[in-house]
């Protein structure tokens, strides 16, 4: 009686086994691609939508009039041209013969309902100052488009990279639902079940090089073992950071596939709050900065994934300056400036600090693991510092609301300088804007003032030259570093590059080995 | 048992009216600005003043709370993340942890039951001795790591399961192991322990000096009886499964309801985590229902008290 059962299980054992191995390494279907994501897109409304996941994915499907070029500048996307007739207007040519996903060709009367449904009061679009900043929008013909501004404003190229939709959609005061989410890219929505899975296919009427794939399929896997764990099953073919920097070694001598690395776009500081007592001493800020001792964080805690930053443009920017004040290690001279800045250490190297700071950081394991480090570097000029880590939307209150003392963000996708102006602005201050610090310097505020309404790029280069330097000196912020742009892919997948901001548009090129 | 079941059900307003009343002034207290985390830092301040205004956010408290309870009685809750009605959003995940929770329960059962009732029937043997290891095993392995052994064992290593995601049964397999493993240790325990009590019973020689066979007496007579304690931690951990898989639906990438719920909070959708915790309740509440409900059928004892 025990061997039947005996007999019976092991021969389920072996059917399910047998079973099984018929699925045993997943190969991709020949003309189709799956990506690893760590979080889903909230929407791909592109009017909506504001997340990082969408907004690299969105470009497959809604491209702007502008994308981001090579140097961070606009390049022409949608249009083959544009002129600029007087500091506050501008004529734009489309491209003849772009066409949506539904076969009708994109005109000037799609980029104008695009633009004016961003006011819409029941939309709420994050996106409505750009329709503020536009006195009107006067269509010539079909392809061409004349765009009058309340006021000369040089950034609106980098923001007209807004996705363009069908006029009869943008006139929609909702969000758009799975199957209107069409644009002129190379590809459209099938499905879309969030949190899970986003699916696109090709548009077949999209004008451009026609993709290799057929089908793109973005799958959400937050955990970030089981996310490589899937690549090397072979489940997913391709992912972007996060990498967690511990595995990258094994990745780089796995041959199945392929480690990728650029420089990228995201700045990460250390911010100070000029409304405390202790920080708004420039010479504590400047010792903070020469207590850090970024190569070692670099070199071991992240394993030299980014790469250290002295402003908060990147090198590969247009409008960088390199000659900017920097802050090496310095642990003496960072202990000679509290002594001067009326800070010193009670008890020489005894227990007792010059003085207490909290750092609020978010719940990401390497985000404390870097503040338990810089903590560390500041104890040892005699600062000590509590580590308070938050859930990201109670950190993000307390900031805005400049109840902190120090804290570590990241700026993500640093493409137009103006940024500048939301960062550092006397106008800025939330909830107007990112000034989180609180910090006002009247000669700052003229200089962005005329960098953002100059349209002339390499006076604005001069400008954002100035404004650089003066940063660099005040020290609103700590620079960290850069985040390096790591891509993990299947080694047969060809032709494939990370856009700057890590934009997916590159799979619209890329094709598997034959 | 009808008039009981009735008024189990006439329970559920005032429990689901509490949930709510608790969610709501709870998640009010949490710090943290769902109009600027939609809008972002960008936003125009009529812009965020308009937002704040359709999420009745600029109104006082307890007319946000008259305006919560209208939205929902009338369906119209919307998410401020995913800009769509909470129901649209809620039930494919809804359903997502309802397979995998019921999967899960299934793999407890099938395995702890057994075990529990060899292991008390053959109390201080070695199998006995394998089985409570098992169970203590079972309690005290945690899901995120049991989880990924699973993974690298049956996906990475036999290359027989997929690592994660969800699209068809294989993909349910992990994720139901690694749950259920988990609570058949605790549930064979329960089953032990409660058989334990069972077959010291005087009844049980009665059962045998009829001349009934061990086996009816076991299944029959000393199960039946056994059952209640056990019905009812499988009540309470299918509940708990509902909203506490959180850990195991984010390791196998599972899209079920926990994970949305966090996801929700974090972002502070307020009307969908107030959805979620209703349903989550609501769920809770039907379970417990159906448990009180077997006991009548396992115990007859219940069903005369309850009828009487």
């Amino acid at each position: 009686m025990a061997g039947g059962i005996e007999k019976r299980v092991w021969l389920a054992i072996a059917v399910a086994g047998f079973l099984s191995c018929s699925r045993e390494r997943l190969a991709p279907e020949p003309r189709e691609i799956v990506v690893g994501l760590e979080a889903s897109p909230s929407t791909l409304d592109p009017r909506l939508a504001r997340d990082a996941y969408a907004l690299q994915i969105m470009p497959l499907v809604f491209p702007g009039l502008f994308e981001t070029g090579e140097n961070l500048e606009p390049e022409p996307n949608l249009v083959s041209g544009y002129e600029q007739m007087d500091e506050r207007t501008y004529l734009f040519q489309l491209k003849p013969g772009m066409r949506f996903a539904n076969g009708r060709e994109l005109g000037s009367a799609d980029v104008k309902a695009t633009i004016e449904s961003l006011k819409q009061p029941g939309l709420n679009s994050p996106y409505a100052e750009l329709a503020d900043r536009i006195q009107a929008i006067e269509i010539l013909d079909r392809f061409r488009l004349k765009i009058e501004l309340t006021e000369p404003f040089a950034p609106i190229l980098v923001q007209l990279n807004l996705g363009i939709l069908p006029a009869e959609l943008a006139g929609k005061s909702s969000s758009l639902k799975t199957e209107e989410l069409y644009g002129a890219g190379p590809f459209q929505v099938e499905s879309f079940e969030p949190g899970a899975k986003l699916s696109l296919r090709q548009n077949p009427y999209f004008r451009g090089a026609r993709p290799y794939f057929e089908r793109i399929e973005f799958r959400i896997i937050p955990e970030d073992t089981t996310r490589l764990l899937s690549l090397e099953k072979g489940e997913i073919q391709i992912l972007q950071n996060p990498i967690p920097v511990d595995e990258l070694k094994r990745l780089k001598a796995d041959p199945r596939l392929t480690v990728s690395e650029q420089l990228g776009i995201n700045y990460t500081y250390l911010g100070f709050n000029f409304r405390d007592p202790i920080l708004s001493s420039l010479p504590v800020r400047q010792a903070i900065a020469h207590s850090l001792n970024r190569g070692q964080l670099i070199n071991c805690l992240l394993k030299g994934t980014v790469t250290k930053a002295e402003s908060l443009i990147s090198p590969r920017h247009w409008a960088y300056e390199p000659e900017v004040a920097a802050y090496d290690y310095h642990p003496d001279l960072a202990m000679t400036l509290l002594d001067q800045a009326g800070f010193p250490d009670p008890d020489g190297i005894g227990p007792k600090p010059r003085f207490k700071l909290i750092y609020k950081t978010s719940q990401n394991q390497q985000r404390i693991w870097i503040a338990q480090a810089i903590a560390d570097q500041l104890g040892k000029v005699g600062i000590d510092v509590e580590v308070r880590s938050l859930e990201w939307g109670t950190l993000f209150a307390d900031i805005q609301a400049g109840n902190f003392q120090i804290y570590t963000l990241t700026w993500v996708g640093v493409v137009e300088p103006d940024i500048y102006y939301t960062a550092f602005h006397s106008q800025s201050l939330p909830p107007k804007g990112a000034n989180r610090g609180r910090y006002q310097n009247p000669g700052l505020d003229q200089l962005l003032d005329q960098a953002r309404t100059n349209p002339s790029r390499p006076e604005r280069k001069v400008f954002y030259s100035r404004v650089q330097k003066i940063l660099a000196q005040d020290l609103p912020y700590v620079s960290l570093w850069y985040s390096n742009n790591l891509v993990v892919s299947d080694q047969r997948l060809l032709g494939f590059e990370l856009g700057p901001g890590g934009e997916w548009t590159g799979l619209a090129r890329a094709r598997w080995r034959e | 048992m009808r008039s009981y079941f009735l008024k189990r059900l006439l329970w559920f307003f005032p429990v689901l009216l509490g949930v709510s009343l608790v969610v709501f002034f709870f998640i009010h207290l949490i710090p943290g600005d769902p109009v600027l985390m939609m809008l972002g830092e960008s936003a125009q301040s009529g812009q965020v003043e308009n937002l704040r205004h359709q999420l009745h956010l600029d109104l006082p408290l307890h007319r946000q709370l008259i305006l919560f309870f209208a939205d929902l009685l009338q369906g119209k809750m919307i998410s401020i993340f995913y800009q769509k009605p909470v129901l649209e959003v809620i039930f494919p995940k809804l359903a997502a942890t309802l397979e995998l929770a019921l999967s899960a329960m299934l793999i407890a059962i099938l395995i702890a039951l057994p075990i529990g009732i060899l292991s008390a029937l053959r109390k201080n043997s070695w199998f006995d001795f394998l089985a409570r290891i098992f169970s203590l095993l079972g309690v005290s392995v945690p899901n995120f790591w049991m989880g990924p052994l699973l993974i690298l064992l049956f996906s990475i290593r036999l290359g027989w399961l997929p690592v994660s995601g969800k699209d068809g049964i294989l993909h349910l397999i992990l994720p139901a192991l690694t749950l259920g493993l988990a609570m058949s240790g605790f549930l064979s325990r329960m089953s032990r322990a409660s058989m334990l009590e069972v077959l010291g019973a005087k009844y049980l020689e009665s059962a045998r000096a009829k001349g009934l066979k061990e086996a009816a007496v076991i299944l029959k007579h000393a199960l039946r009886n056994a059952l209640i304690p056990i019905l009812t931690v499988i009540g309470l951990q299918f509940g708990a499964l509902l909203s506490g898989a959180v850990i195991t639906e984010t390791i196998f990438a599972w899209p079920g309801i926990g994970r949305l719920l966090i996801n929700a909070i974090f972002s502070r959708d307020f009307p969908l985590v107030q959805a979620c915790v209703l349903i989550i309740s609501f769920s809770y509440l039907v379970v417990n229902l159906l448990v009180d409900l077997c006991y009548a059928l396992a115990d007859a004892r219940v069903r005369l008290w309850r009828e009487k």
